[in-house]
C-alpha cells in the first residue's frame, strides 16, 4: 500500500482499512495521520528486504530522518499533515519553502538528500523502525553520462536545452520539487497583476493584458492597429541578426533543478485544483527543467507557461553582475508571418516582437496577439535598466489558426467567385447573398459560437446538454404511496386484486402503489396449499387530494 | 429500378467514453456513464442495426468506436459490473409495474421499461457473449458499418506542442488496438474533438490511415480554398483525405433550441425515479453514498418550457421520430440536388454525432435513425447513405488542400481545453511526453536490453501518459461538474507516470506496485512504447 493509493482513498475506507488493521483510536483523527499511521503499520508487516528500495524512492516516512536537510517542517507537505487534512488555502508562501522539500518523483542526487513524502512525515510518530532506512544514499538513478547527450531534441530549438546540460532531467537536484501549485488560472494572475506597480502599464497593452480570455478582440483587425511592437522592442532587428528569425537565443542555459522567478504569487484567493481533492496526491509540481510551451488557444490568443531552474537564473545573474540590480522580468513575444499568408494578402509580412512585462512570479500568460496565421514564439528573460535583454528559456512555435477562407487558389480547381458564394451559403442555411467570402467567414465563425456546434455531449456525465432551468419560485410537491402488507403459510397462494403475490420464503408479502386521487378497493385472497382453506380480506382506500396556494398574507389564489 | 443517386449522405457516429474503471471500489458512480451508455445508446443502435439488416434494409453507417471505449466493452470485470447494474433495474422496473398498477398513464411504461431491460440482457449476455464489439464487428463484415478509430485516449492532438512522437503515440497505440478487437486494420479515424493541426495527416498516413473528420471550417478555412466546401473531401498532401462537417444536418439535430431532440413529446432526460420517488424505495439502487442519481427509468415527455410535465408516451414519441426523420431526409434531399447542381459531381453530405446522444441525451434517436434509413431506402431517390471510405472509392479524385487547425469544440479552436479551470495541466502532460520521448529513445537504443521488468514499466509508462492526455478530463473541468474526478484522474496519471520514469531510469522497478496499476489502468495490452521514439 503506497502513500499515493491511499491519498486516492475516502476516509471511510482508510477508516475501514485502519479498523482492519486495529490501530490505535487516537491515530483516526485526521486523514493524513490516518495515512501515517496506516503506512506506519504496513511497514511493520513488510519484510525488510523490501523496505530499502522503497525508501530509495522516497515513499516512506521516516526515510527523511537519514537526511538532515530534508528535514523541514515548514515544507508544504508537513504542513499539510499537521492542518486538518482538508486544507485548501495557499501554500506557504514560497520564501519560507526551503528548496530542499522534495517531489513525489523523488530521485535524490547521490549524496544528497532523499524524498520529499518523507519530509512530509519526518514530524509524525511514525513506527518505523530505523534500521530499514536506507542509511547511505540511494545509488545513482541514472547512468550519469549517456542519457542526456542523446536524448531527443532534434525537432526543438537547438538553443532551449543544451544537450549538453549535466541534469537533463528532472527532481535531481536539491530543489527539485519546490512545491508551487499548478499554474495560476488566468483570473488570479490578473489579480496578482493587479496588484504590483507597474501593472497598470502592462495592462494598458492591448496585446499584453493578463486578462482572462473569455473575449476576443472586437476584430482582428482593430488589435492589429496596435502595432505590438510598439513594446520596448529595442533594436529588434539587430538582436534577430545575431540569434536566428527568432531573436536571440536563450544562450547558455542550463538544466537543473530549482524554480522559476521568485514563485508565484501567493494568496491569490484561488484553491490550486488539488484543494478540491481534500487531500494531494504526490504528484510533481515543477520538473527542474528550462521549460516554455506556447499554445494557440484560437486565432487571437495564445497561452504561454514556463519553468526557469535555479541554475538557469543564477547564471544569468552571474553574467548581468551589477546590472541585475533593477531588472524587469519579460516575455519577449517573437512572430512571423505563416507562409501562406505572406503569399496572400500582404499586410502582416514582417516578422516582429514585443516585450511583455511579467509580474512577479508568475509562470504562464494568456497572450491576446489578434493576428491569425501568424507564428510565434516566446524568450522568457531578464530586461536590464539599460535595455539588456538576457534569455532565460525560449518556447516552441505555436501559429495562431486561420480564421477565414483562404486567400489562397488552386487554379485547377477554381470556383468561379459567384458559383463560391452560393456554394459555401449552403453551409450557412438561411443566409441569403451573404456577399464576401469575409462576410461568409464572419457568419461561419458566428455559427461555431452558438449552441449546437460543439461537441458538448461527448461527456455522459457533464449534464452538458441540460436545459436551462425554468424559473422556479417558491415550490412543494406531495404525493402518497400505499404500502400492504400481511402473512400466511409460507406454502400458500395469495393475490390482490386479481393478481398473484410472491411471498417471502417465511410467508409475509408487502406491497406498495402509488395511490391516486379515487377509491381503492383491494381485495386479497389468500389460498392454502391443498385448496382446503380460502380467505379474504378486502380493504378499501379513498385518497382525496385538496390543493390551496397563497401568496402574501393569506390572500388566496 | 433505382437510379443513380444525385449525392450521399455520410452520417459518422463517434461513440466514446473515457477509460473509466475502479476495481478498487465496490460500486463507482463514473462506471454509470458506460453502463448508462450500452443500455441506452450502443444496445438500441445494435437493435436499430439488427432489424435493419433482417429487413433488408440497405443501409450505411461509419462509428468511430474509441480505444478507451472498446477496451472498456472487452473488459471482463466491467461487462460484469455492467450485468449486476442491469440486474437492478430489472428488479426495480419489475417493483415499478406492480407500484403504478393503479396509474394507468404510468403503468404501460413501467411494463415497457421492464421489458427493455430484460431485452438488453439478452443482447448483451445472449447475442453477444457479453462483448458488444463482437456485434459490431459483425455490421463491419457485412459492409454495412465502417467502424474506424480514435486517437488511443482522446486526446487533444492540437495542444501536443506539435510533437509527432504524441501523436504517433496516440495514433499507432489506437490502430494496434483497433486490430486486436477487429481483426483487421482501421481505414478512418475521428480525431478527438475533431482536433486537427497541419502533421497530424502525415502521422495518420503513415500509421496507414485514409481518412478523417474536421469540422466545417477545418475544410472550409483550407488553403488553398476548397472548390466544393465541405461536400467533397479535401486531400492533404500526405494523401488523407479530410471531410468536412455539414452544418445544416448537424445543426437541426445539435441545437438544444431549435434541434429535433427539443420536441415536446419526447422524453424528458431531467425526471427520473431516481430524483422523483421515494427515498427509502429507490435508496437499494443507488451508489453506496446514497446520492440521488438518474437510474433510467423517466416517465414524463419534455411537454413544454415550464416544470409541469405529462406523461410519456412511447407510441406518440415514436410517430414524432418518424416525422423527423422524414424532414431531415427531405432537407437532405433537397441539398443534394441543389448541390449536385452547383458543383457538377455528386456531394456527400457529412452529418457527424456522438453517438451517445442517440438514446442516451436523446432516448428516440435510435428510433429516428431507423426511419431515416428506411424511408432514404424506400421514399425517395436521390440520395444514398454511404460510409467515409465507400465515398472515397465512388469518387476517388478530390482536391489537394491542407485543413485548418480546428476543432468541433465551441468556438471551433482549443478554447474548450485551454481555459482558466484547465489549463494546469499542460506543463504536466507535456513533461510527461518529453520524459516519454527519452524513455522511447533509450529504449530503442538498448538501454534498457531485455529487462523484461524495465519494459513492462515502460509500456506502463506509455498507459499512464495517454490516459493522462484524455480530453475529457480538460473538458470536465471546464464544464464544472465531476471536475473533483477529472482532477484526480489527471494527477494520479501524472503521478504514476513520475514513478516510473523514475523507476525505469533508476532500473529499481517497484514490481509489488508496477502490477498493481497494471491491474488497474489495464488498456492497449498490446501497446508499443516504441511509438514514441523519434
Amino acid at each position: 500500500m503506497r502513500r499515493e493509493e491511499l491519498e486516492l482513498k475516502t476516509k471511510q475506507e482508510l477508516l475501514a482499512l485502519a479498523r482492519k488493521l486495529d490501530l490505535p483510536r487516537r491515530t483516526l483523527l485526521s486523514r493524513d495521520g490516518l495515512i501515517r499511521a496506516l503506512l506506519a503499520q504496513k511497514l511493520k508487516e513488510r519484510p525488510p528486504a523490501f523496505t530499502p528500495v522503497r525508501g530509495v524512492k522516497g515513499r516512506l516516512p521516516s526515510a527523511a530522518k537519514s537526511a538532515p536537510r530534508s528535514v523541514s517542517k515548514a515544507a508544504p507537505h508537513s504542513a499539510r499533515a499537521a492542518g486538518s487534512g482538508s486544507r485548501s488555502g495557499p501554500t506557504p508562501s514560497p520564501k519560507a519553502r526551503p528548496r530542499s522539500e522534495a517531489k513525489p518523483e523523488p530521485r535524490p542526487k547521490p549524496g544528497s538528500k532523499p524524498m520529499p513524502a518523507s519530509a512530509s512525515s519526518s514530524g509524525s510518530k511514525s513506527s518505523r523502525p530505523p534500521a530499514t532506512r536506507p542509511a547511505a544514499s540511494p545509488k545513482p538513478f541514472r547512468p550519469p553520462a549517456p542519457r542526456p547527450a542523446a536524448s531527443p531534441k532534434s525537432s526543438r530549438p537547438p538553443a532551449t536545452r543544451p544537450a549538453a546540460s549535466p541534469k537533463p532531467s528532472p527532481a535531481t537536484g536539491p530543489g527539485a520539487a519546490r512545491s508551487s501549485r499548478p499554474v495560476a488560472p488566468a483570473a488570479s494572475r490578473t489579480k496578482a497583476a493587479a496588484g504590483r506597480p507597474g501593472a497598470s502599464e502592462a495592462a494598458a497593452r492591448p496585446a499584453a493584458r493578463p486578462t482572462r480570455p473569455g473575449e476576443r478582440p472586437a476584430s482582428p483587425k482593430a488589435s492589429r492597429l496596435e502595432p505590438p511592437a510598439r513594446a520596448r522592442a529595442g533594436s529588434a532587428g539587430e538582436r534577430r541578426e545575431r540569434s536566428g528569425p527568432f531573436g536571440p537565443a536563450a544562450e547558455a542555459l542550463h538544466g537543473g533543478a530549482l524554480t522559476a522567478p521568485a514563485g508565484r504569487a501567493e494568496g491569490d484567493g484561488r484553491p490550486a485544483p488539488r484543494a478540491a481533492l481534500g487531500s494531494p496526491l504526490a504528484m510533481p509540481e515543477k520538473y527542474g527543467r528550462d521549460h516554455a510551451g506556447l499554445m494557440a488557444r484560437d486565432p487571437y490568443w495564445l497561452y504561454a507557461y514556463w519553468e526557469v531552474t535555479r541554475e538557469t537564473l543564477d547564471a544569468a545573474q552571474r553574467e548581468l553582475a551589477e546590472e541585475w540590480e533593477d531588472h524587469r522580468w519579460v516575455m519577449r513575444v517573437l512572430s512571423r508571418p505563416e507562409d501562406d499568408a505572406a503569399r496572400g494578402a500582404g499586410g502582416d509580412r514582417a516578422a516582429d516582437h514585443y516585450d511583455v512585462d511579467l509580474p512577479p512570479g508568475v509562470t504562464s500568460w494568456y497572450l491576446n496577439v489578434g493576428r491569425p496565421e501568424r507564428a510565434y514564439r516566446i524568450v522568457i528573460g531578464i530586461l536590464t535598466r539599460t535595455g539588456r535583454f538576457r534569455p532565460l528559456v525560449q518556447s516552441n512555435e505555436a501559429r495562431t489558426p486561420r480564421d477565414n477562407y483562404s486567400p489562397v487558389t488552386d487554379e485547377e480547381w477554381t470556383t468561379p467567385p459567384e458559383a463560391f458564394g452560393r456554394l459555401y451559403e449552403q453551409g450557412l442555411a438561411g443566409v441569403r447573398e451573404a456577399g464576401s467570402s469575409a462576410e461568409l467567414g464572419r457568419l461561419l465563425r458566428e455559427r461555431l459560437a452558438s449552441d449546437w456546434s460543439s461537441g458538448m455531449l461527448g461527456s455522459m456525465g457533464s449534464g452538458a446538454f441540460a436545459r436551462p432551468a425554468g424559473q422556479r419560485g417558491f415550490w412543494f410537491v406531495l404525493d402518497a404511496e400505499l404500502i400492504v402488507f400481511g402473512a400466511t403459510e409460507p406454502n400458500a397462494s395469495v393475490a390482490v386484486q386479481g393478481r398473484s403475490v410472491k411471498l417471502r420464503p417465511d410467508g409475509t408479502f408487502s406491497l406498495r402503489f402509488q395511490l391516486p386521487d379515487g377509491t381503492q378497493v383491494l381485495d386479497a385472497t389468500a389460498a392454502s396449499a391443498d385448496g382446503a382453506f380460502r380467505k379474504t380480506i378486502t380493504p378499501t382506500v379513498r385518497r382525496e387530494t385538496h390543493v390551496t396556494e397563497m401568496i402574501g398574507n393569506g390572500a388566496e389564489s | 429500378m433505382r437510379r443513380e443517386p444525385k449525392g450521399y449522405l455520410a452520417l459518422v457516429l463517434h461513440a466514446h467514453l473515457p477509460y473509466v474503471r475502479h476495481p478498487e471500489h465496490e460500486d463507482f458512480l463514473e462506471e454509470d456513464w458506460f453502463f448508462e451508455a450500452i443500455t441506452e445508446t450502443y444496445i438500441p443502435l445494435i437493435e436499430v442495426f439488427d432489424g435493419l439488416v433482417r429487413d433488408g434494409v440497405p443501409f450505411r453507417l461509419t462509428l468511430s468506436v474509441t480505444p478507451t471505449l472498446a477496451g472498456m466493452l472487452s473488459d471482463g470485470f466491467l461487462q460484469e459490473r455492467y450485468l449486476r447494474h442491469l440486474e437492478k433495474l430489472i428488479d426495480l422496473s419489475g417493483r415499478e409495474i406492480e407500484r403504478t398498477r393503479w396509474m394507468p398513464e404510468f403503468h404501460p411504461l413501467a411494463q415497457r421499461y421492464h421489458r427493455m431491460f430484460l431485452e438488453a440482457r439478452r443482447v448483451f449476455a445472449d447475442q453477444c457473449g457479453r462483448n458488444l464489439l463482437t456485434a459490431l464487428g459483425r455490421f463491419q463484415e457485412l459492409g454495412v458499418l465502417e467502424i474506424i478509430t480514435c486517437g488511443a485516449t482522446h486526446g487533444f492532438m492540437p495542444l501536443m506542442l506539435g510533437r509527432r512522437n504524441a501523436w504517433r503515440g496516440q495514433i499507432r497505440t489506437a490502430v494496434f488496438d483497433y486490430r486486436r478487437h477487429f481483426g483487421r486494420p482501421p481505414r478512418g479515424i475521428w480525431l478527438p474533438e475533431c482536433g486537427y493541426e497541419p502533421g497530424v495527416d502525415e502521422v495518420l498516413a503513415e500509421q496507414g490511415l485514409r481518412h478523417f473528420i474536421v469540422d466545417s471550417h477545418g475544410v472550409l478555412f483550407a488553403s488553398p480554398r476548397p472548390k466544393y466546401g465541405v461536400f467533397a473531401p479535401i486531400v492533404c498532401r500526405s494523401g488523407v483525405a479530410a471531410f468536412g462537417r455539414d452544418l445544416d444536418s448537424s445543426k437541426q439535430v445539435w441545437s438544444a433550441k431549435e434541434g429535433y431532440p427539443g420536441d415536446y413529446e419526447y422524453r424528458e432526460f431531467y425526471r427520473d425515479v431516481g430524483w422523483d420517488l421515494e427515498y427509502d424505495y429507490v435508496r437499494p439502487y443507488l451508489h453506496g453514498d446514497g446520492q440521488r442519481t438518474n437510474l433510467g427509468i423517466k416517465y414524463y415527455r419534455i411537454t413544454g418550457p415550464g416544470n409541469h410535465k405529462e406523461p410519456y408516451s412511447f407510441e406518440r414519441a415514436a410517430e414524432k421520430a418518424a416525422i423527423h426523420a422524414g424532414n431531415f431526409m427531405f432537407n437532405r434531399e433537397k441539398q443534394v440536388e441543389h448541390l449536385e447542381g452547383l458543383m457538377g459531381r455528386r456531394p456527400v453530405i457529412v452529418a457527424p454525432y456522438d453517438a451517445e446522444l442517440f438514446g442516451h441525451w436523446w432516448f428516440e434517436g435510435p428510433q429516428f435513425l431507423d426511419y431515416l434509413f428506411r424511408k432514404i431506402a424506400y421514399d425517395q431517390q436521390v440520395l444514398a447513405p454511404i460510409t467515409l471510405s465507400e465515398y472515397l472509392a465512388v469518387c476517388p479524385v478530390n482536391q489537394v488542400a491542407t485543413p485548418s487547425v480546428s476543432s468541433w469544440g465551441y468556438k471551433g479552436y482549443a478554447e474548450v481545453w485551454l481555459d482558466g479551470a484547465n489549463d494546469w495541466i499542460y506543463p504536466h502532460l507535456h513533461q510527461a511526453l518529453e520524459r516519454m520521448i527519452e524513455l522511447a529513445n533509450a529504449a530503442r537504443r538498448g538501454d534498457f536490453g531485455t529487462d523484461a521488468l524495465r519494459w513492462r514499466a515502460l509500456r506502463q509508462a506509455a498507459r499512464e501518459l495517454l490516459l493522462a492526455q484524455s480530453s475529457d478530463w480538460a473538458f470536465i473541468m471546464k464544464t464544472g461538474t465531476m471536475v473533483d474526478y477529472a482532477v484526480r484522474r489527471t494527477r494520479e496519471h501524472i503521478t504514476h507516470f513520475s514513478k516510473l520514469h523514475a523507476d525505469i531510469l533508476s532500473g529499481a522497478i517497484d514490481e509489488w506496485w508496477l502490477a498493481e496499476i497494471e491491474n488497474k489502468n489495464n488498456l492497449f495490452p498490446e501497446i508499443d512504447p516504441l511509438a514514441w521514439a523519434d
